[in-house]
C-alpha cells in the first residue's frame, strides 16, 4: 500500500459491497469502491463551502469575512491553468470528463471516464492543488458566473427555497445564497481566492472517493506520485456560528412566474449531535418517519392527492450535517391554507398518536434497503453517497447497518422531537400579479 | 452484440439486452403511435391516469404499498416523442432475486403489476375512472402552465413551436384546451385504440434467460399479445432535409433577469440516414462538450454566458444552439455562434480537438452500457431507424471519421428560426426582495 499509507476494508454482509478506506501520507482521505462498470468516477470533496465565509487565517489575529460566493467563485477559477488554458482540456486529451460542485459545506472536483483513469486522477490531484488566479483570469470568470446567478434568479424554486432559510435562520449563513449575488462577487480578487483556497484547501481536509475499475494499490500509487510526502497542515479556525434554536418568522412570501403556488415548510432544527454516528442514527429515523407520513404509499398522499391539494412533485427532505439540520416539506397547490392545516394537524396527529404500524415500519425499512442496493448500480451515485457520510464523519456502510437496526421507537423518538411546530416556517411563492400570459 | 430478438404477436417485438452488472431487472414496453395534434393530448393522458391503480391496486397507496413490500419495485408509466412518435412508455425496475433477503422473484410479481394496470384498469359507465380523470388533467394543466417556470425548456419549446408551426412537431404541444376536452370515454377510447393499433416493443435488460423470460412476458401479458393486428399503425416522420426559407426572427418579453437565445436549425441528418454518428460528431465538436467551440469561445473567451450548448434531434433533422445571455450582447453570442459554425463548415478543425471530441463523445456512447434506461434509449430509437449498431460498434464508426465529414455535415446546417426570451428586468440587481431584514452584504 505505500509507504505509510494506513488502509482498511470494509465488508457489508448486507449488500454484499466493499471498499477500501486509506488515509495517505499527504493526510487524504481516500475511499475506493472497486466495481466491474465500464465508467469509472472520481471524486475529491473538500471540506469547505458557502458557509464557511468566515475564518481566521493561518498566523492571523482576527477573523475575516469573505464576500458571499466566494467558495463557488474559487471552484470555477480552480479550472484555470498558468498556460490560459481551461484544466477541462488536460482531460479532454484523456477521453475524460470533469466537473464540479459547490454546497453549503463541501466543494466537490470530479470526473468520470473509462480510459486513462489513474492519468485523470493524476490531473484531479494535481489541478486542486495547484491554484492559478490572475486579476484577468478572475474578471473573465465574473460575467460567467453572473449569468450563472442570473439563472437562478430566474428559478422559482430557489427563491421559495431561500427564503425559507432566511424564515428559519437569523445568523447563520446557510442564508446566504451558494453562489453569493451578482453584487456581492463584484468584490471577489484573486486574493479574496487565495486566501481562501490557503485556509481551506488541505490535504487533511479532502476526501478522495473512486468508484471503478481500479484497486487501491493503484490509487495511492497515483497519490503518492502527486501529492507531497508530509502531512499537510490542517485548515484554518472556522467563526463559530451562533444561532438561537428559535426561527426568524413563521410565513415569507414573495412572487415569481409560477402557474401554480410553491409551497416550503421548513422546520429549523437546533440540537446537532458531535457524533456523526447520533447523526447517521437520527437521519435514518428521520428519513423512514417521512418515508411512512408522506410517500406515495401513505394514505395521507394518496388523500391530499386525490383531492387535488398536491401533485407529484410533493416531497419531505431531512438535511443533517454537523453545521446545520431542518427538515423541509415542498408542494405545488393553490390551496396554500388548507394544504398547510392538513399537514401541521396530520403530524400533530401522528405525534399524539403514534399509530403508525409495525408493518409500515417493516415495510418502509425494505424501501431503504432497496435503495442502499440499487446505489451501487451506478458509479457516480455510490461515489457521491460514500463522499458524503466520509466527509460528514461516517462510514458507507454503518448506513446500512444503522437503518437495518432501527427500532420504531427510534422513529417515534425522532418524529415528536423533529416536528415541533414552534420552530415552523412557511415560504411560499406567489404567481406575478400581472403575468403577461 | 447483437441482441435477443423475439416476435411475440402482431407487431410485438421482444428484445433482450443481456447485462450482468447490474442489481435489478427492467422491463420497458413502448407504444408508438403518430404524432396527431387531434390526438396528442388525450394519449398523453394514458399513462398517468392507468399508473393511478386498476381493479387489484385501485389507489396509489394500494398500489405502492404493493410495490414497497416488493422491495420498492418501481413502476413508471409515461409519454414521450421522438421526432413524431409519440410514445407511451410503461417499465418496471426490481431488485434481481439473488439482492432480495428472501430470494423472492419480486421482479416476476412487479411484472404481474404493471400488467394489472395496463390491462385492468378501472372502468366506470364505460369509461376510466371520473375523479383519476378529472385530477390527472388538472395536472397536466398545471404542467402546461408552469412551463414558464423552466426558462431554457419553455424558450426551446416556444423555438420549436415557431420553427415547425406547419408541421406536427411544432402543433403538438398540447394546449390547456386540448385536455381539458378529454373526458373518461374519450380517453377509454383511446386506450382501446392504442392497444388494438400501437406497434409495441418490449425491452428486457438483466441475466435473465432471455428465452425463460419471453416466455414469462407472453403469459403475464398474455391479454395484449393476443390482439388480431390486422390495423397497425405505422408512425413516421417527416423530415425537412434544409430550411425552406431565411432566417426567421421572434421574439417575446418575459420578467426574466437572463435573456434566452434559441437558434433552430435544420440538420439535413437522420439515424436513418446509417451516418448520423457523423452529425453527431460534429455536435460534439460545435457545442455538445465542454471543449466544443461555443463553451470555449462563447463562454470562456467571450465571458458571455454560463451556458451555450448546441444538441442535435436525431428523428426530427433539427439543431437547437441553447445560451442564456444580458439581452445587450445577443448580437455578439449570436455573431460568435454563427462564426463558430461557419468556421467548422470550412474545414478549419485541428487535429487536437478533432481527437478531443472523438474520444469524449465515443466515452458517452460507451458509459451508455452502464445503464439500463439508457441502453433501452439507445436500441429503441435505432429500432425504430431500422439500424441496430451497438454503442461500442458506434464508437468505432466514429473514430474513423474525417475532418472532411465533419466539415460536410456542418454545412449541412441550414439555420431556420432565431427565438429570442428577452428579459425585462436584466437590468436590475437580484436579491434585494430577499434581503429585507437585513443587509446581508
Amino acid at each position: 500500500m505505500g509507504k505509510n499509507n494506513s488502509c482498511t476494508e470494509y465488508f457489508s454482509s448486507r449488500l454484499q459491497e466493499r471498499y477500501i478506506r486509506a488515509r495517505h501520507r499527504s493526510g487524504l482521505t481516500v475511499c475506493v469502491i472497486p466495481r466491474k462498470s465500464v465508467t469509472a468516477y472520481a471524486v475529491l470533496g473538500v471540506n469547505c463551502g458557502s458557509i464557511h465565509n468566515q475564518f481566521r487565517p493561518a498566523g492571523a489575529e482576527h477573523f475575516i469575512t469573505v464576500p458571499d460566493g466566494t467558495a463557488h467563485f474559487l471552484e470555477h477559477k480552480l479550472f484555470a491553468e498558468p498556460n490560459g488554458e481551461d484544466v477541462t482540456n488536460r482531460f479532454a486529451k484523456l477521453g475524460t470528463t470533469p466537473d464540479a460542485y459547490t454546497t453549503p459545506d463541501a466543494t466537490a472536483y470530479l470526473f468520470s471516464g473509462i480510459d486513462n483513469i489513474k492519468e485523470s486522477l493524476a490531473v484531479l490531484l494535481d489541478f486542486v492543488t495547484h491554484p492559478y488566479f490572475t486579476d484577468e483570469n478572475v474578471e473573465r470568470e465574473r460575467g460567467i458566473i453572473e449569468q450563472e446567478l442570473r439563472m437562478y434568479e430566474d428559478t422559482p424554486s430557489q427563491l421559495g427555497y431561500y427564503n425559507l432559510m432566511e424564515a428559519l435562520y437569523h445568523n447563520h449563513p446557510i442564508r446566504i445564497n451558494v453562489g453569493g449575488s451578482v453584487q456581492s462577487i463584484r468584490s471577489i480578487t484573486k486574493e479574496t481566492l487565495y486566501t481562501f483556497y490557503h485556509a481551506f484547501y488541505r490535504l487533511s481536509e479532502m476526501t478522495l472517493v473512486i468508484a471503478g475499475n481500479i484497486t487501491p494499490e493503484e490509487v495511492l500509487a497515483v497519490c503518492d506520485a502527486v501529492l507531497p510526502d508530509s502531512f499537510d497542515a490542517p485548515c484554518a479556525e472556522r467563526a463559530p456560528i451562533c444561532e438561537p434554536p428559535h426561527i426568524v418568522r413563521p410565513m415569507i412570501r414573495a412572487k415569481a412566474q409560477v402557474a401554480v403556488p410553491l409551497v416550503y415548510l421548513g422546520v429549523k432544527e437546533p440540537e446537532i449531535d458531535p457524533d456523526p454516528v447520533a447523526r447517521m442514527k437520527k437521519a435514518a429515523a428521520v428519513d423512514i418517519a417521512n418515508d411512512i407520513l408522506f410517500s406515495n404509499a401513505s394514505k395521507f398522499f394518496n388523500d391530499m392527492y386525490s383531492e387535488g391539494l398536491i401533485n407529484a412533485r410533493f416531497g419531505a427532505d431531512f438535511e443533517l450535517s454537523s453545521e446545520f439540520s431542518y427538515v423541509m416539506l415542498s408542494a405545488e397547490t393553490s390551496r396554500e391554507e388548507e394544504f398547510l392545516d392538513r399537514v401541521k394537524n396530520y403530524i400533530a396527529e401522528r405525534q399524539q398518536k403514534h399509530d403508525i404500524t409495525k408493518a409500515q415500519f417493516e415495510r418502509c425499512k425494505r424501501v431503504m434497503y432497496a435503495c442502499a442496493v440499487t446505489a451501487f448500480e451506478s458509479s457516480e451515485e455510490i461515489a457521491g453517497s460514500c463522499l458524503s457520510l466520509v466527509m460528514d464523519g461516517g462510514e458507507m456502510f454503518a448506513d446500512t447497518d444503522i437503518m437495518a437496526e432501527l427500532k420504531i421507537d427510534d422513529m417515534f423518538d425522532a418524529l415528536d422531537s423533529v416536528y415541533d411546530p414552534d420552530r415552523m416556517a412557511v415560504s411560499v411563492v406567489d404567481p406575478l400579479d400581472d403575468d403577461p400570459r | 452484440m447483437k441482441l435477443f430478438e423475439k416476435h411475440l404477436g402482431a407487431g410485438i417485438t421482444f428484445r433482450a439486452i443481456p447485462k450482468d452488472i447490474f442489481k435489478t431487472d427492467s422491463l420497458i414496453l413502448c407504444f408508438s403511435t403518430p404524432l396527431e395534434k387531434k390526438t396528442a393530448a388525450v394519449r398523453a393522458m394514458l399513462p398517468p391516469v392507468l399508473g393511478r391503480g386498476c381493479e387489484k391496486y385501485p389507489d396509489l397507496e394500494k398500489l405502492s404499498e404493493h410495490l414497497d413490500e416488493l422491495y420498492y419495485a418501481n413502476v413508471d408509466c409515461r409519454t414521450a416523442r421522438t421526432g413524431e412518435v409519440q410514445t407511451l412508455t410503461f417499465s418496471v425496475r426490481a431488485l434481481e432475486t439473488a439482492c432480495v433477503p428472501e430470494h423472492e422473484d419480486v421482479f416476476l410479481s412487479a411484472m404481474e403489476t404493471l400488467a394489472e394496470l395496463m390491462l385492468h384498469p378501472l372502468i366506470e359507465d364505460g369509461g376510466f375512472r371520473n375523479s383519476y380523470v378529472d385530477t390527472e388533467k388538472k395536472n397536466a394543466i398545471d404542467a402546461i402552465r408552469s412551463q414558464i417556470s423552466n426558462k431554457e425548456a419553455y424558450a426551446t419549446a416556444r423555438c420549436v413551436d415557431e420553427m415547425c408551426a406547419d408541421e406536427p412537431f411544432g402543433q403538438c404541444r398540447y394546449k390547456t384546451e386540448d385536455v381539458e376536452a378529454v373526458t373518461p370515454l374519450t380517453l377509454y377510447s383511446a386506450y382501446l385504440d392504442v392497444l388494438a393499433h400501437a406497434p409495441v416493443d418490449i425491452y428486457y435488460v438483466g441475466k435473465r434467460d432471455p428465452e425463460t423470460l419471453a416466455e414469462q412476458v407472453m403469459t403475464v401479458f398474455a391479454g395484449l399479445l393476443n390482439r388480431t393486428g390486422e390495423i397497425l399503425w405505422n408512425p413516421s416522420t417527416t423530415v425537412l432535409r434544409a430550411a425552406r426559407h431565411s432566417l426567421r426572427r421572434t421574439e417575446e418579453d418575459q420578467p426574466a433577469r437572463q435573456g434566452k437565445l434559441i437558434i433552430g436549425f435544420r440538420s439535413g441528418s437522420i439515424l436513418s440516414d446509417g451516418d448520423f454518428y457523423i452529425t453527431a460528431l460534429f455536435n460534439e465538436l460545435y457545442g455538445g462538450s465542454p471543449t466544443s467551440r461555443l463553451f470555449l469561445r462563447v463562454r470562456e473567451e467571450m465571458s458571455l454566458c454560463y451556458y451555450c450548448s448546441s444538441g442535435v434531434d436525431a428523428a426530427k433533422g433539427l439543431m437547437f444552439v441553447s445560451s442564456g445571455i444580458h439581452p445587450d450582447r445577443r448580437e455578439e453570442a449570436e455573431e460568435a455562434i454563427f462564426g463558430q459554425l461557419a468556421d467548422l463548415a470550412a474545414g478549419n478543425i485541428s487535429d487536437e480537438e478533432f481527437d478531443e471530441v472523438k474520444k469524449s463523445l465515443c466515452t458517452g456512447y460507451r458509459m451508455l452500457e452502464d445503464s439500463a434506461s439508457s441502453l433501452v434509449s439507445w436500441y429503441h430509437a435505432r429500432a425504430a431507424a431500422g439500424i441496430d449498431t451497438s454503442p461500442d460498434e458506434t464508437a468505432a464508426q466514429v473514430m474513423a471519421v474525417t475532418k472532411e465529414q465533419v466539415a460536410a455535415a456542418a454545412a449541412k446546417m441550414t439555420p431556420d428560426t432565431v427565438f429570442f426570451m428577452n428579459a425585462t428586468l436584466a437590468g436590475e440587481d437580484g436579491g434585494e426582495e430577499e434581503a429585507d431584514d437585513d443587509g446581508e452584504e
